[in-house]
């Protein structure tokens, strides 16, 4: 597993596996997609309760495991970096927090458009809505970091400690719904008892991990490709240096 | 020590001094990260120790039977199945609003210990399934007590 | 809105997501290609 990671982690070594990863997962996203929107728009009933409004928990669901789990592997990228100095896992950072933003930005958009019809209201400072839009800002914050030092390098770095200290708040955020009283319901699926026996019918659960797996390919995709622009531009900027200081 | 483990203890140490501090902030703050009172901490044996004569917000679910409907006005009770406390609102209500179901009301109480609320969100629960099977479970009795009695 | 069947906000919320998603997906190609073009191999 390690020996895999660090040939990965040599960057010639790297563009290598990329581009038929890339492909094969980008045809994967656009499949699962295309299943997945069909399950969900046209093939699963409405709920007994919310009707038609229960559509918007697969586009929503699936966007708020991809943040954390965004978050998660900037973290894990952030040790490695800072440990071992793993160039490419510096470059995950850049690359992925725009991401990471994404799925974060859905989920709060499409909770707030899903709020509104069941809950009667767009927006409220509950524990878990409120910790979800301080993930939000922690990766505008990593974003922001990772491109506001002259030295790139040093931008990296901070980037990577921001992200580890954000780490915190991620069981904040999963175990916001049981710590306290929140208007938020409790965990359908990824919880341990859920996990043997989901509290969502399974012609919604179908559906709802297609998303997933669409979402998650997605992911694949997109690192590969923003890991080979980070690798790239880092080797334009050394080119630029030594015209500039030899 | 090396460098490298000098930086792994550097790492140790932020981080857990960064989650002791949040930890500590929020348990410091529960109170107020906490959206709703249920009716158990407001009254009754177990009440906490918290200003009622400002406005709050009070959660449960809503009790069976106890729903009328007067023109605009809107009365219930809300039950923690320890505690009830009524509540009378006047408002829109929101669509998922139903006997068994969660209900978070913002308001104030009054003297005689009606609430009374001037916005009311309904609570969704983990719970999603097609209107034949909550039928079903309905009437085999809801094994799971996933269903609640009344639904539409 | 205590009656319909709430089908405009699963639209939105849809809406709202292919925008973001296809954004991030365009973004990521424009950047490559054009960086692609000045580090040839």
């Amino acid at each position: 597993m390690s020996n895999a990671l660090f040939a990965l982690a040599n960057p010639a070594r790297f563009r290598k596996v990329g581009m038929p990863l890339l492909w094969v997962s980008s045809a994967a996203s656009a499949a699962l997609f295309a299943w997945g929107l069909w399950l969900a728009l046209l093939a699963s009933p409405a709920d007994y309760l919310q009707q038609e409004a229960v559509r918007i928990m697969y586009i929503h669901v699936p966007a708020a495991w991809m943040a954390l789990g965004t978050y998660s592997s900037l973290a894990f990228a952030a040790l490695s970096f800072l440990i071992w100095r793993h160039t490419l896992a510096g470059l995950y950072i850049r690359a992925m927090a725009p991401v990471g933003a994404a799925f974060t930005a859905i989920c709060l958009i499409t909770g707030s458009i899903w709020g509104q019809p069941t809950w009667g209201t767009w927006w409220v400072w509950d524990a878990r809505l409120t910790s979800v839009l301080v993930l939000f800002f922690l990766y505008a914050g990593i974003i922001a970091l990772a491109d506001a030092f002259e030295n790139r390098e040093r931008g990296l770095k901070a980037a990577a400690w921001l992200s580890l200290i954000g780490m915190v708040n991620l069981p904040v955020i999963k175990f916001s719904v049981d710590w306290w009283n929140t208007l938020h319901q409790p965990p359908s699926v990824s919880s341990f008892a859920r996990m043997v026996e989901p509290a969502v019918d399974k012609s919604m659960l179908t559906p709802l991990l297609a998303m997933a797996g669409a979402y998650l390919f997605l992911f694949i995709a997109l690192a590969v490709l923003r890991l080979e622009s980070e690798i790239m531009s880092r080797r334009i900027e050394s080119a630029r240096m030594r015209r500039n200081h030899g | 020590m090396t460098k490298k483990q000098q930086r792994i203890y550097a790492i140790i140490l932020v981080v857990t001094g960064i989650a002791v501090a949040a930890a500590l902030t929020l348990f410091a703050l529960r109170d107020n990260v906490t959206f709703f009172y249920t009716p158990s901490d407001i009254i009754g044996a177990n009440a906490k120790n918290i200003v009622k004569d400002r406005p709050f917000r009070l959660g449960g679910l809503v009790m069976y039977g106890t729903v009328e409907q007067d023109g605009k006005r809107l009365r219930f009770i809300v039950t923690d199945n320890m505690e009830d406390i009524a509540v009378e609102y006047e408002g829109v209500v929101p669509a998922l609003f139903r006997e068994g179901q969660g209900v978070v009301a913002a308001g104030t109480l009054d003297e005689s210990g009606l609430f009374r609320a001037t916005t009311l969100m309904a609570k969704h629960d983990e719970n999603y399934m097609p209107p034949e099977v909550a039928k079903a479970l309905k009437e085999k009795g809801a094994p799971h007590g996933r269903v609640p009695e009344e639904y539409p | 809105m205590a009656d319909g069947t709430y089908i405009h906000f699963v639209w939105a919320a849809y809406g709202v997501t292919g925008i973001i998603l296809a954004a991030i997906v365009l973004m990521s190609i424009l950047k490559h290609r054009s960086l692609k073009k000045e580090n040839p191999e």
